[in-house]
């Protein structure tokens, strides 16, 4: 076998019997002197973990927002899956049935019920509650037809409302278009906003840990040079950083889920409030998923601002 | 084993640390580089461990041209070269074991054979018993053996030593040459660079003198 090393022999070859062994021992010291690193410096460290934890918490908190606003988004919905189509008056019963056969041919309309201007009238005197209302002999409301239809798409309401503006016999539609286009780009703007904070936050974290670690590095750097001196590898050197970073990281993601799910504690009792207005009951909860996500993305980024920094100093402190 | 061959180093303000050097050191000998301060002799020493590179000539350590080694081949070479610097660079929160231990850690070895090999290192320095001492507790003697230890304690092929007994009186400077004459006795290529002549001469070792970065002298042992 070739000698790797001008000086290597036989002899001096393979000393460490164990390499795999050792390479686990060295994980064990690793993780064990990043967590006695955080009693050691709690100021430093735990002053790094906080502001990680602010900083991933703000794209988190957006996103449960834009979150949320599709969770009440789904309770309107549920009740724009309906479309009302006011008849002219003078329509007569030809024009409503012609009208009637034609709106059964659409796919996206699941079901028609016909409200009669004296149904429409009892519909109000108990609203109003006003008596008398629903005995009077001519009713001034149209008839009205109540379409369900078979999803709430924005596009599928105003393809149906044009062609029914085309029909003589409608006098006029109620969409709901507006308010829907305005839901939907509220949510779109939530999400959006979510992603480019994550992706500008993120860098934020990177530079965070980056600046930690580099002044950790700093401090040791008399040790680094050293085993670089006694023949240490770079990913040697890196290891202890590594854990460091991606320790820092992963609490940081913990402390950014807490305040999300503090957050969510503080606003969950207006939601409530607000959907059972609709007959219905939503409970604000952090989603899992986020956990998980602040959790990975917080190590992940504490593990690439040490591969970022570490390996920039240390090339810098090892080699000539 | 060790060979520098028109050997330069110049520094970025047009400075030269090093002009022209060649000599060669055959495996297993010993010698002194002697000269003032700034004659060129740390940085003599810092290429052979490729903690510098030259900036023209060859430096070949066991026939092998260290210009033509790629970065992830110093840590082979590093472990095999032991170096003893003056200002002993001990890492001061550590404790005496862990310190001589580190470059066994580095290296991968089990915990075992760390705590024997530690214990003979320091059995040779005459630290035996010391090792759960922490280095602020040391005397200067006592550190600058520590560092000795640390050096040896990997069995390498070579020993370099940079103004190894500048801070000790003579008593314990002729206590380290001893050790270092040892060293060599048992194999080991040493390389010791030291302005102290009266103490070099007390040696029966060649001598290559150094002045503004030229060598201006080889002088043989016992001269």
């Amino acid at each position: 076998m070739k000698p790797q090393s001008p000086l290597e022999t036989r002899a001096t070859r393979g000393k460490s019997s164990r390499p795999l062994a050792a390479w686990q021992r060295h994980h064990q010291q690793c993780l064990r002197g990043a967590f006695a690193r955080l009693i050691k410096r709690p100021v430093g460290a735990w002053a790094t973990i906080l502001v990680l934890g602010v900083v991933l918490s703000l794209p988190a908190l957006v996103m449960t927002l834009g979150h949320q606003v599709e969770r009440i988004g789904a309770l309107w919905m549920a009740d724009a899956a309906r479309m009302d189509v006011y008849l002219e008056p003078g329509a007569g019963a030809g024009e409503r049935q012609e009208l009637r056969d034609w709106l059964d041919g659409q796919a996206t309309v699941a079901d028609q019920k016909v409200i009669t201007p004296q149904e429409g009238m009892q519909t109000l005197a108990k609203r109003l509650q006003i008596e008398g209302l629903d005995s009077m002999t001519h009713s001034p409301l149209p008839y009205v037809l109540e379409l369900t239809l078979t999803d709430v798409q924005l596009e599928t309401r105003l393809t149906l409302a044009e062609g029914l503006a085309q029909k003589p016999a409608v006098a006029e539609v109620s969409s709901g278009g507006d308010w829907i286009e305005r839901l939907e780009q509220i949510r779109g703007f939530f999400q959006e906003l979510g992603w480019w904070l994550l992706a500008l936050l993120g860098l934020t974290v990177v530079f965070v840990v980056g600046n930690t670690l580099r002044l950790e590095l700093h401090e040791r750097r008399r040790e680094i040079a050293l085993i670089a001196l006694i023949g240490g590898t770079e990913r040697y050197m890196l290891r202890p950083l590594l854990y460091d970073g991606t320790l820092t990281g992963l609490l940081g993601g913990a402390i950014a889920a807490a305040l999300v799910s503090a957050a969510l504690s503080v606003v969950s009792g207006p939601m409530e409030r607000f959907a059972s207005s609709y007959g219905a009951a939503i409970e604000p909860q952090t989603d899992p998923m986020l956990i998980v996500l602040l959790l990975v993305a917080g190590g992940l980024l504490g593990w690439l601002s040490a591969q970022v920094i570490g390996r920039f100093y240390i090339g810098r402190l090892s080699t000539p | 084993m060790i060979e520098f061959a028109n050997v330069s180093r110049r520094y970025a303000n047009g400075q030269f640390g090093l002009q022209d050097i060649s000599f060669r050191l055959p495996a297993g000998r010993m010698a002194f580089l002697t000269g003032h301060s700034g004659a060129g002799k740390s940085t003599l020493l810092r290429l052979i461990p490729v903690l510098d590179r030259p900036t023209s000539g060859k430096v070949l350590i066991g026939g092998y041209d260290l210009g033509k080694m790629g970065r992830h081949q110093y840590p082979k070479l590093r472990r095999q070269i032991g170096v003893v610097f003056q200002d002993h660079h001990l890492l001061a929160d550590r404790r005496v074991f862990d310190n001589v231990a580190l470059p066994l850690q580095v290296s991968g070895y089990l915990p075992g054979d760390v705590r024997r090999r530690v214990d003979a290192a320091l059995d040779k320095v005459g630290l035996l018993g010391r090792q759960r001492a922490q280095i602020h507790e040391l005397s200067g003697g006592e550190q600058q053996r520590v560092n000795i230890a640390r050096a040896l304690v990997n069995r390498p092929r070579i020993l370099l030593a940079d103004e190894p007994t500048g801070n000790l009186d003579p008593e314990l400077s002729r206590d380290i040459f001893d050790r270092f004459f040892e060293f060599h006795a048992v194999g080991v290529t040493v390389l010791i660079a030291s302005h102290d002549i009266d103490l070099l001469k007390q040696y029966p070792v060649p001598r290559i003198a150094l002045n503004q970065g030229r060598i201006s002298g080889f002088e043989e042992a016992g001269t």
